[in-house]
């Protein structure tokens, strides 16, 4: 009997197998280098993740650092001018007819920092060349004056609000409320 | 082609290159693996090919020294001829016979389909070369097998008379 050689081949070639055995093992091998190049792939994916955002805090709170002592010492430097009141009003409700540029309307403070004290008066002044109010009020009872600044939560502020900070011996604390930035400032022995 | 296919199909193609069951194991195993590594996954039977060539000839033909040798360019289609059936053992042996480049044309053709050209690629050799390969690989098994079925003949012959 004759048959085409190639045909021969083929078939004994066919006929070989690799060892069940061997080929499962193989195939378990593959799976699990499949599973650490997922893995590897997934921890580098993570890494960069972590730069990237990292970077990019680290960026936000630099430039927030900045920020707030940029203002702190702003806030300190007017208090320790403690220039006169253009207004003098002893009510709040009175104060925004006399500051009536302002682009927003100044609530009385409800924070614990600033509970006791009483409106003296008040000015226009700006910080970070934002419209503020500037009020001097004066404590109820030790009669401590301090100057209480209010202006417009920007963005830009955003991240101001939940401080203490002391500058050149002024403590300046910052809350807000509402809409509203508000930093108190005072000296530290007082 | 499912993975076990595409893995027994490695396999047979290293043990056309190298005629031993457990170094085609091996040979098929890496070439797998490297691929994983590579690209996470075996791309298509081509590469996989490739890399088991290009282990096959890191690990043997430079420690053996396997000759090959060049060939004529043939640029005709050989036809195939007829040849006895031979026992699994004697085509084995034939095929050992055979020069690792023609073992592997022949089986690259005869087996996995690919056509000169596409031989010609993957092995890096003229289409008329990988022709010429196939064509010597079949006139060599083709004269074994006739020696063999002869030998057969004889054998029965001499048994027969006695």
């Amino acid at each position: 009997m004759r048959q085409n050689i190639d045909e021969q081949v083929r078939a004994f070639y066919l006929d070989q197998q690799m060892p069940e055995e061997r080929m499962t093992q193989l195939l378990e091998r593959a799976a699990e280098l499949q599973q650490a190049r997922r893995r590897r792939w997934l921890a580098l994916a993570a890494t960069v993740a972590l730069v990237v955002f990292g970077g990019l805090w680290l960026r936000h709170w630099t430039a927030a650092e900045g920020l707030a002592d940029r203002v702190v010492a702003e806030v300190a430097m007017n208090h320790r001018k403690d220039l006169a009141v253009e207004v003098a009003v002893a009510d709040y409700e009175q104060l925004q007819p006399a500051l009536d540029k302002l682009n927003f309307e100044v609530a009385p403070p409800m924070a614990q920092q600033a509970a006791g004290y009483q409106l003296v008066g008040g000015r226009y002044c700006s910080i970070q060349a934002q419209l503020a109010a500037q009020l001097k009020i004066r404590h109820l009872q030790t009669g401590r004056v301090a100057t209480l600044y209010v202006t417009e939560l920007s963005p830009e502020l955003a991240s101001l609000p939940g401080q203490q900070r002391t500058d050149d011996g002024v403590t300046v604390e910052l809350w807000s409320q509402g809409e509203l930035l508000y930093a108190l400032a005072h000296a530290e022995s007082s | 082609m499912d993975e076990r296919e595409l893995l027994q199909s490695a396999y047979r193609y290293a043990l056309s290159l190298t005629r031993e069951a457990g170094a085609a194991e091996d040979l098929a195993q890496q070439g797998w693996l490297r691929l994983l590594r590579r690209h996470g996954r075996v791309p298509h039977r081509g590469s996989l090919f490739l890399t088991v060539r290009r282990l096959f000839i890191d690990r043997y033909r430079r420690d053996r020294k396997v000759e090959f040798v060049p060939l004529e360019d043939l640029d005709r289609e050989p036809p195939v001829p007829l040849a006895p059936v031979v026992e699994r053992l004697d085509l084995e042996q034939l095929l050992a016979e055979l020069r690792p480049k023609e073992r592997e044309a022949l089986y690259l053709h005869a087996v996995e389909g690919y056509s000169a050209t596409e031989i010609g690629r993957l092995t890096q050799q003229g289409r008329g070369t990988v022709l010429s390969l196939i064509h010597r690989a079949r006139k060599k098994l083709t004269a074994g097998a006739e020696r063999a079925a002869a030998g057969r003949e004889a054998g029965r012959e001499t048994g027969g008379g006695a």
